[in-house]
């Protein structure tokens, strides 16, 4: 527990650190703050000027025409009997919201929009934290001075990877909750109801994010104490998210998405996701349009999630095992 | 128990390069006495900072045993290493926070109260610039706070290595005190250095090392006087250059008369000098030791370590050493990569 505390102070302590944190904060804060300006409400002076320009349509002379050809011979418009209403809907007749064209919030929606977002966010920032922790130490040459003070090698690495965990853990918990509370109070502002069950599914995905957040951290942790160097570590962070990507791609062609990362991202944050698979049975009736897409559990992406995390801290735990200090 | 505080048996250390297998250290068999100033001398790569670096844990020997206070380390370091203080090389702190706030963590670490974190910066005269950062610090500043986070453990056993790097003279002389109050006061200090005049001041006893491989230990006295060299003064040339051709038959290394009546001859045992003269009647008119210095003995010793002639003096260290008399100046030091 006494090192425990001594990690976290130091993690603490690092102004690096502390700048990432504060965009844990920020960068979720800019999302919100960008949703809520872009699905804002129409104002008065919006709609005003919408229904001027579909009035300006419906009384032109060309519309009018077109609709009194309609009522009177309806058959030219393949209508019979017609109605107002009916050419109105025929001969596409200028409506309101057709120039009231900005989105509007939809808070369910956003669970697998700005909410991946975010936490797809919060996870690069853990990480770094936690590249920047260890490589901080390393660089600095000072590990192998904090180990005259404690020789005891796995206590000194589960301790600092504990803190990272305790960090990502609560940094997303905190920025997760403050970001669907926000989300609530915007729509709770603009009258708008959500399901009860959506809230679930979006508390659900908001723990299982900041878990993520955690790992993701500790992964970045252990990465680098197995490196020793920042940069190498984040060297190989990018070889692996866009070279492996690639190399996926190109080796597995049309079967690689079950295989990356983010495909396994999303099946962790959103309990399951369904992927495209040429291997995807078609539905036996010809008729039916055949989607070719798979289910990945949530199951199959921890286990793949975890399977690289555990590679990471069997690696990094060996390394600083075994290996010198220098 | 044993009464040594280091002790280590057959040590070794091998690195793999691209130029193949190094060996960092070799066999190598180390015992320090509990007390006093242990001086740990040997050329820059001689194997002096990976011995302690695998004495302290830091690095794993290839083969060969350690003990310290005699418990087995590695395995035992935990044991121990709240007993144990040490600079190795470099000072190495986080050069972001400042002074106080790297002894603060050290301490806390240890369960050390924070007023021992106040008492170490003062014993170093940190006192005013402890709350600055470390990476302000001059390299002399940075040498007192890594000393001050020795004293965080109040330690039975202190390694420092180089400790007086970077320090103005002023400091120099209060690190060597400081080092030669505290092994008076029973702490053992095993001081690595290849500043030689430090070692003949400071330490009461000294291991010295080339290649990796020991090379003469004993105290550092006696180490003086294990290379004595003695001049003999006969009555005239004639007489010099027969108890030269006397001498030499007896298989003694004598430097023959140049001019004059003196010859120089190396010897443990000036008996034999006037006994081998005496048997072809020459008589003596003086005979007198010539003290190396520790640099001599160094040189002596590395040189010889280079050749491949493998010299190895042990000389049996004494219950309570004594330390060496000072010498009136400061004595050479060895550039990085004599040898």
């Amino acid at each position: 527990m006494r090192l425990f505390t001594v990690e976290l102070t130091r993690l603490r302590w690092r102004r690096a650190v502390i700048v990432l944190l504060a965009c844990c904060f920020l960068v979720p804060a800019l999302i919100w703050a960008g949703l809520a300006w872009n699905t804002r409400p129409f104002s008065d002076a919006e709609v005003r000027d919408a229904q001027a320009q579909v009035d300006a349509q419906i009384n032109s002379p060309e519309m009018k025409h077109e609709l009194h050809r309609c009522e009177t011979h309806p058959r030219e418009f393949g209508l019979t009997p017609s109605t107002k209403e009916l050419c109105t809907e025929r001969i596409g007749v200028p409506q309101l919201e057709w120039y009231l064209y900005r989105e509007q919030l939809d808070v369910p929606a956003q669970r697998q929009e700005t909410g991946l977002a975010v936490i797809t966010i919060l996870a690069a920032l853990a990480m770094l934290v936690g590249t920047t922790f260890a490589g901080h130490d390393w660089n600095s040459g000072s590990m192998s001075n904090q180990l005259l003070f404690e020789p005891r090698r796995l206590r000194v690495w589960a301790a600092k990877a504990a803190v990272v965990f305790l960090m990502g853990l609560v940094t997303g918990a905190a920025v997760l909750a403050a970001y669907w509370g926000g989300l609530s109070a915007l729509a709770n502002a603009r009258d708008l109801t959500v399901p009860a069950h959506e809230w679930e599914l979006i508390r659900e995905s908001a723990g299982r994010g900041a878990l993520l957040v955690a790992l993701a951290g500790v992964g970045g942790y252990a990465l680098t104490m197995f490196f020793r160097s920042t940069v190498a570590t984040l060297g190989v962070l990018f070889a692996v998210t866009v070279g492996g990507t690639l190399v996926m791609v190109t080796v597995l062609g049309e079967y690689a998405d079950r295989w990356l990362l983010t495909t396994n991202v999303m099946a962790v944050v959103f309990d399951g996701v369904e992927y495209y698979s040429p291997a995807a049975p078609c539905a036996e009736d010809p008729s039916m349009t055949c989607s070719q897409t798979l289910t990945l559990t949530l199951a199959d992406g921890a286990a793949y999630l975890g399977g690289l995390l555990a590679v990471a801290v069997v690696l990094s735990l060996w390394s600083f095992r075994r290996r010198d200090v220098p | 128990m044993s009464d040594l505080v280091i002790e280590t048996s057959g040590l070794r250390k091998e690195f793999r390069t691209r130029k193949g297998l190094r060996v960092a250290v070799a066999d190598l068999d180390l015992a320090v006495p509990a007390g006093g100033v242990h001086g740990f001398l040997g050329p820059n790569g001689s194997g002096k900072t990976t011995t302690i670096r695998m004495l302290l844990g830091l690095a794993s020997p290839t083969r060969g045993s350690m003990r310290l206070f005699g418990q087995a380390v590695p395995h035992r370091l935990p044991q121990v290493m709240g007993r144990v203080g040490a600079v190795v090389e470099s000072p190495k702190f986080s050069p972001t926070f400042s002074g106080r706030q790297n002894l603060d963590l050290l301490a806390r670490t240890i369960g050390a109260p924070a007023a021992r974190v106040d008492a170490a910066i003062e014993t170093v005269g940190l006192t005013g610039r402890d709350r600055d950062r470390y990476k302000a610090y001059s390299l002399g500043m940075k040498q007192r706070l890594a000393i001050a986070a020795t004293l965080l453990k109040d330690p039975r056993l202190l390694i420092l290595d180089e400790p007086t790097n970077g320090l103005d003279p002023a400091g120099i002389r209060e690190i060597r005190d400081t080092v030669r109050t505290l092994g008076e006061a029973g702490v053992t200090v095993l001081l690595s250095s290849h500043i030689l005049a430090e070692v003949q001041q400071v330490c009461t006893s000294a291991t010295i090392i080339g290649n990796g491989r020991m090379l003469a230990e004993g105290l550092v006295d006696d180490l003086l006087g294990a290379l004595t060299s003695y001049r003999v003064v006969v009555d005239d040339r004639a007489t010099a250059l027969d108890a030269s051709t006397a001498l030499a038959s007896a298989g003694l290394v004598v430097q023959p008369p140049v001019d004059g009546s003196v010859l120089h001859v190396e010897t443990q045992r000036p008996a034999q000098i006037t006994e081998t003269l005496a048997g072809v009647g020459i008589y003596l008119s003086e005979l007198s030791p010539v003290r190396a210095d520790l640099e001599t003995v160094f040189l002596d010793l590395t040189a010889a370590d280079t050749l491949g002639t493998g010299a190895h003096i042990s000389i049996p260290l004494a219950d309570s050493p004594e330390p060496a008399p000072e010498p009136a100046s400061a004595g050479p030091t060895l550039e990085k990569g004599a040898h």
